[in-house]
């Protein structure tokens, strides 16, 4: 499975306008999602839960070929099998290929994961950032690293988050003198920061290798110290 | 009177600055621009920008044409294509 992850703050100032914008909610959603969305106790949280799904399952459409686009009708959650345990699950489509999500939420964010595995094999968090907007992406990374090296299980302190040609980040993990890659989906809106990250299958990790920043692999590969500190 | 393509694209990229973080990015615009990728602009503002276009050259966007918005290039043939059928 390859991830995706999206997280919506709830409380920032554009969404709450473009939710309240007329015609905005019926050019981002079907006419099912539209009548699903304002039939919830809290319609503007259903709005930007059903966004964050399509955007996670499209960060991880992405990375199996599939071709940008920007029509986000083009993404359709199923509308009739959305589980309630103690969290969302549900799956949504594209082009014909179905994909799990799971979503988790608190007062203040939305952060939905594209996995069907329903996090089990999963890393993820949701953080605030305190930085200049414009500083997110750097901030971001910087906490992902953080929290990467104090996760029990998993092994490598050296850590590097970097992203292929297409623009798809990825993990560089190394632990004496080993490298892995790991699957990376990294998500900032407003004051909030969220990251899954899993393990690649071989075939996954060998597709990955052809579209990585090269320059920045061999460096890794013949000097991982002084290029990672 | 009809927008010329210049005319088209100054107002494209005014309304594109409303949901920038980062000035700067628009620096080195050109055709190949993406708007997410190159100007972080958050995905979510695509549907606000259609809204705008809408708005400001009283043209319709259908869900194709939004699917256009993904370079500034292809974004101004769209938005141009649109303003020549209505006059």
């Amino acid at each position: 499975m390859i991830i995706g992850n999206d997280i919506v703050d709830l409380g920032c100032p554009m969404n709450k306008v473009s939710f309240k914008r007329k015609r905005w909610v019926q050019k981002a959603f079907s006419a099912k999602e539209v009548e699903f969305i304002y039939s919830q106790d809290d319609p503007y949280k259903a709005c930007w839960l059903f966004w964050s799904c399509k955007e996670a399952v499209y960060k991880s459409a992405l990375k199996t070929g599939l071709k940008p686009f920007m029509d986000p009708k083009r993404i359709s959650v199923d509308v009739e099998n959305i589980k309630i345990n103690k969290d969302l699950m549900g799956t949504a489509e594209i082009e014909g290929k179905n994909f799990s999500w799971y979503s988790i939420s608190a007062k203040e964010w939305v952060h939905t994961i594209c996995d069907d595995g329903e996090l089990k094999n999963t890393i993820y968090a949701t953080f605030e950032l305190n930085t200049n907007e414009k500083n997110h992406g750097k901030e971001l990374k910087d906490k992902v690293v953080a929290i990467l090296k104090k996760t029990e299980g998993f092994a490598f302190q050296n850590i590097f988050i970097d992203k292929t040609k297409k623009g798809i980040p990825y993990v560089y993990g190394l632990s004496e003198g080993r490298i892995q890659l790991f699957d990376l989906s990294l998500s900032h809106d407003g004051g909030f920061g969220a990251f899954c990250m899993g393990s690649l299958g071989h075939s996954q990790a060998s597709i990955l290798e052809k579209e990585l920043n090269q320059r920045s692999y061999n460096q890794v590969r013949s000097h991982p110290q002084p290029f990672l500190h | 009177m009809e927008k010329d393509r210049h005319q088209i694209k100054n107002l494209f990229v005014e309304i594109l600055k409303k949901y920038a973080k980062d000035p700067s990015l628009f620096e080195n615009l050109n055709d190949n621009t993406e708007i997410i990728k190159d100007l972080k602009i958050n995905s979510a503002r695509i549907v606000d920008i259609t809204l705008d276009i809408e708005e400001a050259l009283d043209i319709e966007l259908d869900d194709n044409d939004m699917d256009a918005l993904f370079t500034i290039g292809e974004s101004i043939d769209t938005i141009e294509k649109l303003v020549k059928a209505k006059t």
